[in-house]
């Protein structure tokens, strides 16, 4: 084609912004239904006449047919012959599909086979239309001016009705596209568009000279006609248009005859009119390219005729010229087009390259990043004059690398676009009523990761459609909304992005999994009974678990799961699933940005360097001298380290490139026997010659790195000899005879020009047999369930006096209330204000603390205590803020009756106070009350505490101290059992979540003990559920209380021992 | 060998150029339209948990190269020690980039087709280390020694089937 490119750009790409919203209407058409919104009808309308207009223009004849006739349909529904009903919005939507298409290829455009859409739209139209209006269509209409004579444009009768109901007049209208370009810079979108917003353009054709060209003239003529109905009368529509009056003729309405009539003879000539015998509309947009068809082209105009056969008129936009140029005859179509193009080119520049250079650019890329990374390491750091370039070698490769990356970045609403389409269809087809809402849409991801995202994509979402989301009926019978909801979701985080596919379905009843996974024999009852929820519905991601039989019971999401799955982890993403029956399902994507060049730390084991992936790493911890035997712990056949509270499992990368095959238990079992042994034997070596004293300077000097690094939800640790550091590097895949190595996931080559093997920390994980859904997601589980329980604690930060920082745990406290100074009012001593319509008691902590006073403010905050019947609160100067933090309570820098301890929080020694031992020395008959009901025992009773936050395991011994018992502390279930057994005890107050043994499994096995299995025992933790309290008491707890009322529990623990 | 047809004739005179090199004592030669270099490289990345007999990854120029230990995969014994051990790096068309270590370089050598024994068999004693199936294509005799000439693209066939074995 030899139409100027980026005439043909400019129309794809403002045919494809109308399209962009074009499907949105469509189907909030159908939603108007009986009720259309004629506004959207018009506009959808407009937009596939433009893109008509313009296709025809520049003789794309398969879009200019398809959306011809897909005008035609709207025609009908804009005249309300047709409502939007479903079958047509389905035949439009495939067009718009086809349209899209087509716009994608438009070079091969016209090749394209579009015949089925045309016959679906055609077979549509004639089994609406009336038999007259059939006539109607079938009947062509020759236009004539006033004088009679063929203007050369067919109109059927039927559009023609359609028009001159809204508008009252027709023209033709003539223009010279390069006169306009040039002249107005006007291009000929830009024309169309501006005569779509005055009326219609029922028709157009365009014509340009013949092909033997005559040299030497300056411009050639590219005649645009429109024959254009509006509602603009004729004496104003050359003011509207701006085209001079010769170049409008006005379409004789009222002489419209049958087309059964002869055509009428050529009427005498008249000034600048061509005439053009009748062709399809199609044709005549083809005979743009096609000389053949231009040799059809009769021109009957006299005075042209005197002139040259195949010379056209030159039409005048602007006015000025009046007089007709007839000998302005010029085919150099391609340098005007360029001229034009040249000046509207104001647009911001686009070119289409093709997806091979990008990739090439790309790899030359890669390599300059290493060769980046062999300078950095060649230079001579001391030369200020080389290092200055290296830097900016740095910067600049830096940057070409991001831009590169940048043009492979799409947004993923490109992917995203066509699924409200596709739930609307199967929404349709399985008789469900299916909203889908879509979120981040502007999320971009490298070109070839979206391109793979789309199938698997579309298989989530169909599932959620098919299996998720259950018929009306069964919806409201569960009493749920009767639409049901899919929620699509992207979002960036941290170089990954993640997404969402969340329905609001039946969900997936892990029992019927579990069912399943028995009848398939996969697992025993035994092992199935270990496994957590999530492991369970791992299951049917397996290939082929639940295609084999009917699947509606467990909802069938095994079809080609694991394709999905499996084309996902291709990607270097992960899935996972979650659901509740009854609730929904939700599948999570998580997806590298781009696959060529990712962040890695390189670490060093032996003599060689290994790349860790930066997206599975969470830290890096070290273990220094006898810490490296005395925190690593041994679980079973594995070797574990306490990070905050956490058990981490450890992993040797030495071990584990040392076996080729999948660690069995007893291969675990041996390597940390091994390095147990070893460890305990130089520790003992070198604790006897400290013990000998003859060697005052000995060390044991050790250290231990590893790599916390996630898998999923997963965390484990992998030991390593050394830490290098961060790079970037470029991901080579690995060679196929290797490829199926698992702890392997590619290779690259590094600054020094060697190779190290980036490593594969999933493939690890499974390697070293950390098993998927392990312990270590039990303990985080519980971390997150019993956010009180954990070692940070959220406390309130305050100001009383200019000086001090004071700070209180938050879950002791009720709220916070402002107060005005003015509105203190003073009882002697005491001062009281108003809250709620109670006189609160006010306590200044100076009183009852040696402190500085109170600075006082016009306004200041009460803070309210929980747990306190009276009413009753604390004066505070100022908020600082509130902080989550790890407490460790210092008691011995500065101690004082009423307070808890102090730490050093935001740089500053601040105080914790003791809410409770303070309201005792404001005003100790507060108390006595429960003394004296439920006086602690006589002589001294020794209480076990479990507790493993220390805060709260510091708080309530102080509590417990301060009424005279005696406390032994321990950390979690298994020390306190340890401690049970050791010693006796009168009483045992145990927290439930903890880590290593919680406090279910701890008094279970006292009860099921030998020794002392009848003690009393209380639960104190942060749930608070019916359920929990049920629980407790089957286990055998004899007292439930909840964190954390001192004087609930001091009562409780009073009557406790009474029963002693 | 049988009756010549006369088409054949012509084939048994084309001539076939082989880059021959040495292992454990023995000559061996690879077609020399297969080879892309020879390299001296001695510095690999150990694969580990791939078979014995890859060596290891190396860079060329930017590429990263499959090395797979020739010795080792035709079973003779390891010999690390050897000096001036090779690189035989071969084109793209026989497989994904790779090449073999060697233990020294011989002559490039010329022979006709008609020279070439194809058998995949040629004594005991080499039978005996050798029992990879397509790997000899044939035997060619010279003056004063005996050619034994691999297929190239046999060998990380082995090393792939070496792993589900």
């Amino acid at each position: 084609m030899d139409f100027d490119r980026s005439l043909i750009d400019e129309f794809v790409a403002e045919a494809k912004e109308h399209l962009e919203t074009i499907e949105d209407d469509f189907l909030d058409l159908e939603k108007q239904k009986d009720n259309p919104d004629y506004t959207l009808v018009d506009k959808v309308f407009r937009a596939i006449h433009s893109i008509k207009g313009g296709a025809g223009f520049i003789g794309l004849n398969n879009i200019n047919d398809l959306s011809h006739n897909m005008e035609t349909l709207l025609s009908m529904m804009r005249s309300g012959d047709i409502k939007p009903e479903s079958r047509f919005i389905d035949t439009l939507l495939a067009g718009v599909d086809l349209l899209s298409t087509l716009l994608d290829d438009v070079e091969n455009s016209n090749e394209i086979d579009i015949s089925e859409i045309r016959d679906r739209l055609t077979a549509l139209l004639a089994k609406e239309i009336s038999p007259e209006t059939k006539t109607e269509l079938d009947t062509n209409v020759p236009l004539t001016n006033g004088g009679g004579r063929d203007l050369g444009f067919q109109v059927n009768e039927f559009t023609l009705r359609n028009i001159t109901a809204t508008k009252k007049y027709l023209y033709v209208l003539k223009y010279d596209l390069n006169i306009l370009a040039q002249q107005q810079a006007k291009s000929p979108v830009a024309l169309i568009k501006a005569l779509l917003s005055t009326g219609e353009i029922v028709d157009a054709r365009i014509e340009t000279s013949g092909d033997d060209l005559r040299a030497g003239l300056p411009t050639g003529p590219l005649l645009y006609e429109v024959l254009y109905a509006s509602i603009i009368e004729p004496d104003i529509i050359q003011l509207a248009t701006g085209v001079s009056p010769d170049n409008i003729i006005n379409v004789n309405l009222a002489g419209i005859q049958p087309a059964a009539t002869a055509r009428p003879a050529p009427a005498a000539p008249e000034p600048m009119t061509a005439l053009v015998p009748l062709v399809p509309q199609a044709a005549l947009v083809s005979a743009i390219n096609d000389s053949s068809e231009k040799k059809q082209l009769t021109i009957r105009d006299e005075k042209i005729l005197s002139g040259d056969v195949d010379r056209m008129p030159d039409l005048d936009t602007e006015g000025e010229d009046q007089e007709a140029r007839p000998e302005s005859v010029n085919g150099d179509r391609d340098a005007d087009l360029a001229a034009a193009a040249k000046i509207k080119g104001e647009r911001p520049g686009t070119i289409r390259i093709t997806v091979d250079i990008l990739d090439k650019l790309m790899m030359l890329a890669g390599e300059l990043v290493l060769v980046r990374n062999q300078q950095l390491l060649a230079v001579d750091k001391t030369d200020p004059v080389a290092r200055s370039v290296v830097q900016r070698l740095d910067i600049v490769t830096s940057e070409l690398q991001e831009s590169i990356m940048r043009t492979r970045m799409q947004p993923i609403g490109n992917v995203f676009g066509k699924f409200p389409r596709i739930v609307r269809e199967l929404g349709k087809k399985l008789g469900k009523r299916i909203e889908i809402t879509i979120y981040g849409n502007e999320v971009e991801l490298d070109k070839t990761i979206l391109e793979s995202l789309a199938d698997p994509l579309t298989h989530l979402i169909r599932n959620a459609c098919d299996h998720g989301i259950e018929p009306p009926d069964v919806r409201a019978k569960s009493r749920k909304p009767e639409t049901g909801h899919v929620v699509l979701r992207a979002s960036h985080e941290a170089g990954q992005i993640n997404i969402e596919i969340r329905d609001d379905g039946r969900g997936i009843s892990a029992d019927k999994v579990k069912k399943k996974i028995l009848e398939k024999k996969l697992k025993g009852e035994v092992e199935l009974a270990q496994l957590s929820e999530k492991e369970i519905l791992s299951y049917i991601l397996l290939p082929g678990f639940s295609t084999v039989e009917a699947v509606s019971d467990v909802s069938g999401r095994g079809v080609g799961m694991d394709v999905v799955k499996s084309s996902i982890e291709k990607l270097g993403g992960t899935l996972d699933l979650e659901s509740r029956p009854g609730e929904g399902t939700a599948v999570l994507l998580r997806l590298p940005l781009t696959l060529a060049i990712i962040p890695c730390l390189i670490v060093m084991m032996g003599d060689y360097r290994y790349a860790i992936p930066q997206v599975n790493l969470e830290e890096l911890v070290c273990l220094y001298d006898e810490d490296v035997v005395t925190k690593v712990e041994y679980a079973g056949d594995k070797e574990v380290f306490r990070l905050r509270d956490r058990l981490l499992p450890l992993v040797r990368l030495g071990e584990i490139l040392k076996r080729p095959q999948p660690f069995t238990e007893d291969i675990r079992a041996e390597i940390s026997e091994s390095h147990r042994r070893e460890y305990e034997q130089a520790y003992q070596e070198y604790l006897n010659v400290k013990k000998s004293g003859k060697d005052s300077e000995v060390y044991f000097s050790r250290s231990l790195n590893f790599c916390v690094l996630k898998v999923g939800a997963n965390r484990f640790g992998l030991i390593i000899d050394r830490v290098i550091g961060t790079e970037e590097i470029v991901v080579k895949p690995m060679h196929p005879a290797v490829k199926s190595l698992s702890i392997y996931s590619g290779a690259t080559v590094m600054g020094d020009g060697r190779v190290a093997l980036i490593l594969d920390i999933e493939g690890i994980a499974k390697h070293g047999g950390i098993s998927l859904e392990g312990a270590a997601e039990e303990i985080i589980d519980q971390l997150d369930k019993g956010a009180g329980d954990q070692e940070t604690q959220t406390v309130l930060l305050f100001k009383n006096g200019p000086e001090e920082q004071f700070a209180v745990a938050l879950p002791l406290v009720k709220r916070v209330e402002r107060v005005e100074a003015a509105k203190i009012e003073r009882v002697g001593q005491r001062e009281y204000v108003t809250i709620d319509g109670v006189s609160t008691l006010i306590l200044r902590l100076h009183d009852h603390l040696n402190v500085n006073p109170t600075v006082e403010r016009e306004e200041m905050f009460l803070l309210l205590p929980k747990h306190i019947k009276k009413p009753f609160g604390i004066l505070m100067s100022s908020i600082i803020d509130i902080e989550e933090t790890s407490i460790e309570m210092n008691t011995e820098s500065y101690m004082e009756d009423g307070l808890l301890g102090t730490d050093i929080l935001r740089g500053h020694m601040t105080l914790f106070i003791d809410i409770y031992r303070l309201i005792e020395k404001a005003e100790p008959e507060w108390f006595s009350e429960r003394r004296l009901r439920t006086p602690p025992p006589e002589q001294v009773r020794r209480i076990l505490l479990v507790e493993d936050a220390s805060f709260f395991r510091h708080l309530v011994k102080g509590y417990l101290e301060a009424d005279g018992y005696e406390v032994v502390m321990a950390e979690n279930g298994q020390i306190g059992l340890d401690k049970f057994n050791e010693i006796n005890f009168d009483l045992v107050v145990s927290d439930i979540n903890m880590p290593v043994m919680d406090g279910w499994e701890m008094v279970r096995k006292i009860r099921s003990g030998l020794k002392n299995r009848d003690v009393s025992t209380i639960a104190l933790t942060a749930l608070d559920s019916d359920e929990d309290r049920d629980k407790a008491k089957k286990v055998g707890f004899n007292w439930y209380r909840t964190k954390i009322d001192r004087e609930l529990l001091l009562t409780t623990v009073a009557e406790a021992m009474q029963k002693v | 060998m049988e009756a010549v047809r006369s088409d054949e004739v012509f084939e048994t005179e084309r001539k076939r150029q082989f880059c021959s090199f040495w292992l454990s004592g023995r000559l061996f030669g690879v077609d020399i339209l297969d080879v892309k270099e020879i390299n001296s490289e001695i510095t690999f990345t150990p694969i580990f948990h791939a078979s014995k007999e890859v060596k290891g990854y190396v860079n060329i120029r930017g590429q990263i190269h499959l090395v797979i230990d020739l010795r080792l995969l035709l079973g003779f014994e390891r010999a690390d020690d050897v000096d001036g051990r090779r690189l035989i790096i071969f084109k793209t068309k026989v497989g994904e980039p790779f090449g073999v270590q060697v233990d020294r370089i011989g002559d490039v050598v010329e022979v006709t087709e008609g020279q070439i024994e194809q058998r995949t068999k040629v004594d005991d004693k080499l039978d005996r280390i050798v029992d990879a199936g397509d790997v000899i294509e044939g035997v060619c005799k010279l003056k004063d020694r005996l050619l034994v000439i691999l297929n190239a693209k046999s060998f990380l066939r082995i090393i792939e089937k070496g792993r589900s074995r």
